[in-house]
């Protein structure tokens, strides 16, 4: 059997905060967390605030290490020694897009950011590359020498995607990005999520989304809970026989939600 | 496609270029410019511009009223002061003392200050929140008294007076950029520009420091404003520069006996004081809009 693109062995996550001069105050924000992704597929991460989302997308994206456990793409374990190429390979799409943009740097800077301090290219390449990728996300030329200022919420979006894309990454984490996007918006992002997810193969982690949109984009679905997961199954399985109380409480809710709307 | 970058490049201005036109935009600030420009000038060429010698005393022509007063004369054009020296020249010469020695003191503490508290805050930790307490005691005191103290421990004189400004400055510094680079570092886009690789050089260089650019610009123009009001006042009560020199704030002084008889002995110098702090005041303030401006377009 193939490989998995992305293999979660086992992780776990202790914050350790300070509480007072000497005592400290353990949490574990993740205990014990497995799975598997493949090569352009989505997998939904839902769960209560506090069950460990995000600390799993810094934990993917490489801001820290895991406590314990392993992370593996292409079977290759992800540590210290290989950071650099691994924040490459799997890149993070923040929570506020328009926040994540440096404010006094120009468009075309920040998408290059990653591509200039990693690999030695030339400078045609670079700007084709960088043309090219803002294509991709649907920006235009001239946006490149814009500031993040003179951009629309959605084409900020699109910013922090082609940064991320520049560097070829094989999976993309979403760590609720576009949970505060109005409706319009989230129906061009699927769109344009699921055809960049058909040209290059890319697998993606999607974090604490609208069950509208984990419906469109997810091939499976992870519920997490105090650090654990408490359900794993198929898009499809989890909207017709939710099995934990979160999930039918949400499918439900979702149900009577579109129902309403329809009828 | 590199013919594009450099059409475009003009069609988006940079940020430096859109707050120097959203400065240009309003006459009052340039105003204010164009008059501290006169003044550096006038400070640089002071030996040429100067009619007279500042300390030279022409003994038969004491307290000589100014040129548009019936016993004045249009070579002594504001007059000459109770040893008979030509006021506009001293107050000419003066640029250099008060306005130099303000230029002077807020670069060095200003170089000082930013780095003490960009590194400060770089390194975080202990160190930063001891650095923020210290920091906190120090600048409940005004620069004015700090450099009091100073001179109380090291004595009165020019060199003394510098030092002493000098060091009253350098706490607003290190609390502006402290706190500045701070709250940059917490910023999101910090956060990826750390995921995309920078190092920590690049990260001070290229994303923290165009962010604090505005504070510090403003803060630069706001000490430089105190510090030539300092250094008038130190030298005004004597702490400052000595007897000859023609120092503002101690032209002032030396004036003060004569305030009824002669009062362009001191009226000048003073008018020098306000307008360059007026000035600078005004400078720090439409830089503070243009700034502004560039957050809400
Ligand atoms: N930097 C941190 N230091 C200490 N505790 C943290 C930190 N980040 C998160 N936590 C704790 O870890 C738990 C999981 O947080 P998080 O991963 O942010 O959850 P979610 O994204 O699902 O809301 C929470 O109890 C939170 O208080
Ligand atoms: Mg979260």
């Amino acid at each position: 059997m193939q490989t998995p693109l992305l293999q979660v062995k086992h992780i776990s996550k202790t914050y350790m905060n300070p509480k007072g001069w000497f005592r400290r105050e353990h949490v574990r924000a993740i205990k014990s967390l497995s799975f598997e992704l493949k090569r352009a597929h989505t997998l939904a991460v839902i769960g209560e605030a506090g069950s460990g989302k995000s600390t799993l997308a810094h934990l993917l994206a490489g801001e820290m290490e895991p406590s314990s456990g392993d992370i593996l793409l292409h079977g290759q374990s992800l540590n210290d020694t290989n950071k650099r190429q691994r924040c490459m390979d799997i890149r993070l799409i923040p929570q506020m897009p328009s926040l994540s943009l440096n404010p006094r740097q120009r468009v075309s800077t920040q998408i290059l950011a990653p591509l200039v301090q990693h690999r030695s290219i030339t400078h045609a390449l670079r700007q084709q590359k960088l043309y090219g990728t803002m294509r991709d996300v649907g920006l235009l030329e001239e946006h490149a020498n814009y500031y993040p200022n003179m951009l629309s919420a959605s084409q900020r979006l699109r910013v922090t995607l082609a940064r991320a894309m520049i560097v070829d990454p094989e999976v993309l984490v979403f760590d609720q990005t576009l949970s505060a996007m109005d409706i319009t918006m989230r129906a061009q992002l699927i769109n344009l999520l699921t055809k960049l997810q058909q040209s290059r193969g890319m697998a993606y982690v999607m974090i604490g989304h609208q069950l509208s949109m984990i419906r469109h984009l997810a091939d499976h679905v992870m519920v997490m809970q105090h650090g654990e997961v408490i359900e794993f199954d198929q898009t499809n399985n989890v909207f017709k026989a939710p099995a934990s109380d979160y999930t039918k409480r949400m499918v439900y809710a979702y149900n009577e939600l579109t129902q309403g709307s329809n009828g | 496609m590199d013919r594009n970058t450099i059409y475009q490049d003009d069609a988006v201005p940079s940020i430096t270029k859109q707050v120097i036109t959203a400065f240009s935009s309003r006459g009052i600030f340039m105003v204010a410019f164009w008059t501290l420009i006169l003044m550096l000038v006038v400070m640089m060429l002071s030996y040429v511009l100067a009619p007279y010698h500042p300390q030279h005393q022409h003994i038969d022509l004491l307290l000589l009223p100014p040129s548009w007063y019936d016993q004045g004369t249009v070579e002594f054009f504001f007059g000459t002061d109770g040893l008979g020296r030509d006021i506009l020249s001293r107050v000419i010469s003066g640029t250099r003392y008060t306005l130099g020695g303000a230029i002077l003191t807020v670069v060095i503490s200003g170089i000082i200050g930013v780095a003490i508290g960009a590194v400060a805050a770089m390194l975080r930790g202990l160190r930063s929140s001891i650095l923020h307490h210290l920091l906190d005691t120090i600048l409940a005191i005004p620069s004015l008294l700090l450099a009091i103290l100073v001179i109380a421990i090291l004595g009165r004189g020019w060199d003394t007076v510098l030092l002493a400004v000098t060091i009253g400055l350098i706490p607003q510094f290190i609390r502006v950029s402290h706190q500045a680079v701070l709250a940059v570092l917490e910023t999101e886009y910090v956060r990826m520009a750390r995921l995309d690789g920078y190092t920590n050089f690049q990260l001070f260089y290229r994303v923290v420091l165009p962010n604090i650019a505005e504070p510090l610009i403003i803060r630069f123009t706001a000490a430089l404003s105190s510090a030539v009001m300092d250094l008038a006042a130190l030298g005004f009560l004597n702490l400052g520069a000595q007897a000859p020199a023609p120092e503002w704030g101690s032209m002032m002084a030396s004036g003060i006996e004569l305030l009824t008889s002669a009062p362009w002995v001191i009226t000048l110098p003073g008018i020098a004081i306000f307008i360059s702090v007026l000035s600078i005041n005004l400078v720090g303030e439409g830089l503070q809009r243009s700034f502004k401006k560039l957050e809400s377009s």
